[in-house]
């Protein structure tokens, strides 16, 4: 192998020179945004105590100040985010559950174990003799004496007491309660063992127990946590996730729908800093976000990696929060536990049929909503088409004359334009739903036309605008394309059809319906068969305004499990299921309606 | 002529003028009584076939008078369809409605027309069928029948209307010639029952044994007309030249 050697002159030194400064440059400004990026790669830095125990609970009451309680009686506190922690003194050794803040701390903890933190003491105000508790929750507290305070534990147990003294709350129930959360004064949630969800609206003096989803009636239920008036959110084991439902004039949480959170460890702590804005943690040492109220999760990071369970959370803002757990951890944030690599929950499957397992609920919720469409467009766009159709061959004239033209026996007559206004309607019609794209047909519909005051769910008996769209731009756009198909039909009729109907009496319109038109539609059967099955294929434009079919549920899939080939795979298959039975139901029609004699069949 | 009876049909000064200029019926006046048979005769375009349109005015006359009875046909005022389903009409390619069976066929206008129950419809349809002698048909297609069948069947379609006369625009036209035989045998059987006819035909030979009147017409007129005999003794040059080459094909 050969080299060409070059000669270092004064100018190629300077030029190498130059070449390196700006190399330099360059790295410089790239490594900036990494160093400054560099504190968001992880969204939780662990914090620790230098206290060996399992943390149970904790709560923030500001940016900086938040304390933990764990086995055997211990109790941290920190001034400054967890850099610096402060053993205090509980005087007690059960192990503490839970703890929440309302002008003071309050810890709940086995054996009945109730401590206030009254002028900067732990005071005891347990109940003797009292279950293990496993949550507490304060609406208001002035001094011990004159508060509402709520613990609830297991055997179904949940007291209401002033911090003197703790009355029994008949809950109906003896399973173990997990969590609890009060919204106000009156208004909490409790949930515990087994699916049980109950709630008061009355400051527990009295218990409901609320419907739970069937799916998930034996799950063990571990956190729950009332946002708002209008949401409430529930965590339990294996990954379930539930959200309430808003009725009108009922209130929440009696009805819950169970999102995916594409976790499969058992959730033990739920917190939220905004009605949507929502973090779960459990096993594993999971924590994950969700920013749209339990459609999408996304995991969150830790700098130190542990197996631990999480035992809770608690967000003072979007931004800032602890979580602690078993083996002593605690971690800290002030990023919202966001950072800028983080990945949704992407489920993991270990076969295609895991996969489409879970996945054919949603793309046949999918399927059914595109055949929903469907069914509709093809019926008003069949309707239309006729209709259309007949006015492209209707006779109404009004004869214009406009000039003269000279007769076979030199005589002038006049000409007259045959002007059809019918006929000129539908041509105007089909011309414009033909030559402009189906995609923006859409989009004028759904978006233009709201804009500019047609709002379609005031027309009809549905809320569901992109539903109502969608239908409407479907059958005006088939119905276009049909309206040629059954005028080529119509006009492949012979006119001695028309002049058989009329010589024997039948009006115009009584020879197009008992004549023409059954030999008509009869003839254009296999290219509205086309038609139609042109029309579920382009119902997938419907996911562009927001309209949940198949073609969007595959899209949301993807969102959730990465997995493009198979979804995708799964939705053409699911297509290719409608078309060819709809083609076979058209081919069954073509073969019922065929007349016999009539029409070149194979015989031959 | 009976100059004393009301005709069924009269024509009086007929013209039409089509919308490309051609001038297909140049006045043409005739008149048929009841149960009196004409029949046209004519070589293509000599405007025979629009005549007989005018008449129950599937095409719009643009001059001149058509009367069923005392009804002035091409009138704006009258009802065209009840006009229509007194004249009973059979065209040259059948237009049988493939996509009815033969009783439905004659039944349609019977329902829809006269607006007769079903029961009623089928007995008078059936009566109608058994005339043209293809009762063993009625749940046949029009598809699976023979050329001249269908015409039969479309014979018995304008009959079952109990028409005041009846229009045949060449019925055997589209025939074989063997097929010829039944359908000329179900049109004369009618003559003899009295049925009033226009019948356009280039059967001579029918037409001398059917008809009691006979016109000729060339070019949108009235050439010769009068008793088949003038089928065999033409006055006329022009209808003597038409016979001869009728005859000379035949």
């Amino acid at each position: 192998m050969r080299r060409n050697y070059e000669v270092r002159t004064a100018d190629s030194v300077r030029h190498k020179s130059v070449i390196l400064g700006l190399t330099a440059a360059v790295l410089i400004l790239i490594s900036i945004p990494l160093a400054l990026s560099q504190s968001s790669t992880v969204g939780w830095h662990s914090i620790p105590s230098g206290v060996t125990t399992n943390f149970n609970s904790v709560v923030a009451i500001n940016e900086t100040d938040a304390w933990v309680v764990g086995d055997a009686g211990t109790i941290l506190y920190t001034s400054d985010s967890g850099q610096t922690w402060v053993t205090e003194n509980s005087g007690v050794s059960s192990d503490l559950l839970d703890i929440t803040f309302n002008q003071v701390p309050f810890v709940v903890g086995t054996s009945g174990t109730i401590l206030a933190r009254i002028d900067g003491v732990w005071t005891d105000i347990s109940i003797l003799g009292g279950p293990d508790l496993n949550a507490v929750s304060v609406t208001n507290f002035t001094q011990l004496g004159n508060a509402v305070i709520y613990v609830a534990g297991n055997g179904g147990k949940i007291y209401k007491g002033d911090g003197l003294a703790f009355n029994e709350t008949a809950t109906g129930e003896t399973t173990d309660i997990n969590g609890m959360s009060f919204y106000d004064h009156l208004n909490g949630l409790a949930v515990g063992d087994n699916g049980v969800i109950l709630g008061t609206t009355d400051g527990a003096v009295t218990w409901e127990v609320r419907d739970t989803p069937s799916n998930v009636s034996s799950t063990n239920f571990n956190d729950v946590f009332f946002v708002s008036n209008i949401r409430a959110y529930i965590v339990g084991d294996d990954g379930v996730f539930l959200r309430s439902a808003f009725q009108n004039n009922v209130g929440i949480g009696y009805q819950w729908k169970e999102w995916s959170t594409g976790l499969n460890v058992n959730l033990h702590g739920v917190d939220a800093s905004s009605v949507n804005k929502v973090w779960v943690i459990g096993d594993l040492g999971t924590v994950a976000l969700t920013k749209d109220g339990g459609a999408t999760f996304t995991s969150q990071k830790l700098d130190v990696n542990t197996t631990s369970r999480f035992n809770e959370i608690s967000m003072v803002n979007s931004d800032i929060g602890f979580l602690v757990g078993d083996s002593s951890e605690i971690f800290f944030t002030d990023t919202g536990g966001s950072t800028i690599n983080d990945k949704p929950t992407a489920l993991t499957f270990n076969s295609f049929f895991e996969y489409a397992n879970f996945a054919s609920p949603r793309l046949l919720d999918g399927l059914i909503a595109t055949v929903k469409i469907v069914v509709f467009s093809i019926f008003f766009g069949f309707t239309l088409g006729v209709t259309l159709a007949m006015f492209k061959t209707s006779r109404l004239l009004f004869p214009i004359p406009y000039g003269f033209t000279m007769g076979d026996d030199n005589i002038r007559y006049v000409k007259y334009y045959a002007f059809n206004p019918l006929k000129i309607f539908a041509n105007i019609y089909t011309n414009l739903f033909r030559n402009t794209p189906l995609l923006v047909q859409f989009l004028f519909i759904h978006f233009g036309l709201f804009q500019a005051g047609v709002d379609l769910t005031r027309i009809f008996f549905t809320p569901d605008r992109a539903f109502l769209s969608a239908i409407v731009a479907l059958s005006l756009n088939s119905g276009a394309y049909q309206a040629e198909i059954i005028r080529s039909g119509i006009q492949a009729i012979p006119v001695g059809q028309m002049e058989a109907g009329r010589s024997m009496g039948l009006s115009y319109i009584q020879t197009m319906r008992y004549i023409i038109m059954p030999q008509a539609i009869r003839i254009v059967i296999p290219p509205l068969g086309n038609e139609v099955v042109n029309l579920v294929l382009n119902s997938s434009l419907a996911f562009t305004i927001g309209y949940t079919e198949l073609t969007r549920q595959g899209n949301l899939l993807i969102a959730i499990t990465f997995k493009t080939f198979w979804t995708w795979g799964l939705v053409l298959v699911y297509y290719f299921i409608v078309t060819f039975s709809l083609s076979n139901v058209m081919r069954y029609i073509e073969k019922k309606t065929k007349i016999p004699g009539l029409g070149v069949g194979g015989e031959i | 002529m009976e100059s004393n009876v009301l005709p069924v049909i009269s024509v009086k000064n007929l013209e039409k003028v089509y919308s490309g200029g051609v001038h297909a019926v140049k006045g043409v006046s005739f008149d048929v009584f009841p149960g009196q048979v004409v029949v046209i005769i004519g070589s293509s375009g000599s405007g025979k076939s629009t005549v007989l349109r005018c008449i129950n005015r599937l095409i719009e006359p643009t001059a001149g008078e058509v009367f069923l009875e005392d009804v002035q046909i091409n009138d704006k005022a009258t009802d065209i369809n009840f006009i229509r389903s007194e004249i009973g009409m059979v065209f040259q390619s059948f237009e049988l409605f493939a996509h009815m069976k033969i009783l439905d066929n004659v039944t349609l206008g019977l329902k829809k027309v006269r607006g007769f129950s079903n029961d009623k419809a089928n007995k008078i349809a059936l009566e109608a069928i058994a005339k043209v002698d293809i009762s063993d048909k009625i749940d046949f297609y029009p598809g699976q029948l023979s050329g001249g069948q269908k015409q039969r069947v479309a014979i018995a379609r304008a009959l079952a209307m109990n028409p005041k006369v009846m229009l045949f625009d060449e019925p055997t036209s589209a025939l074989d010639p063997e097929l010829i035989g039944s359908v000329l045998k179900s049109i004369k059987k009618l003559a003899n029952e009295g049925m009033t006819m226009i019948i356009v035909t280039h059967e001579i030979g029918f037409a001398q044994e059917v008809g009691d009147w006979i016109i000729y017409m060339d070019k949108g007129l009235i050439v010769e007309s009068g008793n088949p005999d003038i089928l065999a003794n033409p006055k006329s040059e022009r209808l003597s030249q038409f016979l001869g080459q009728i005859l000379q094909v035949e």
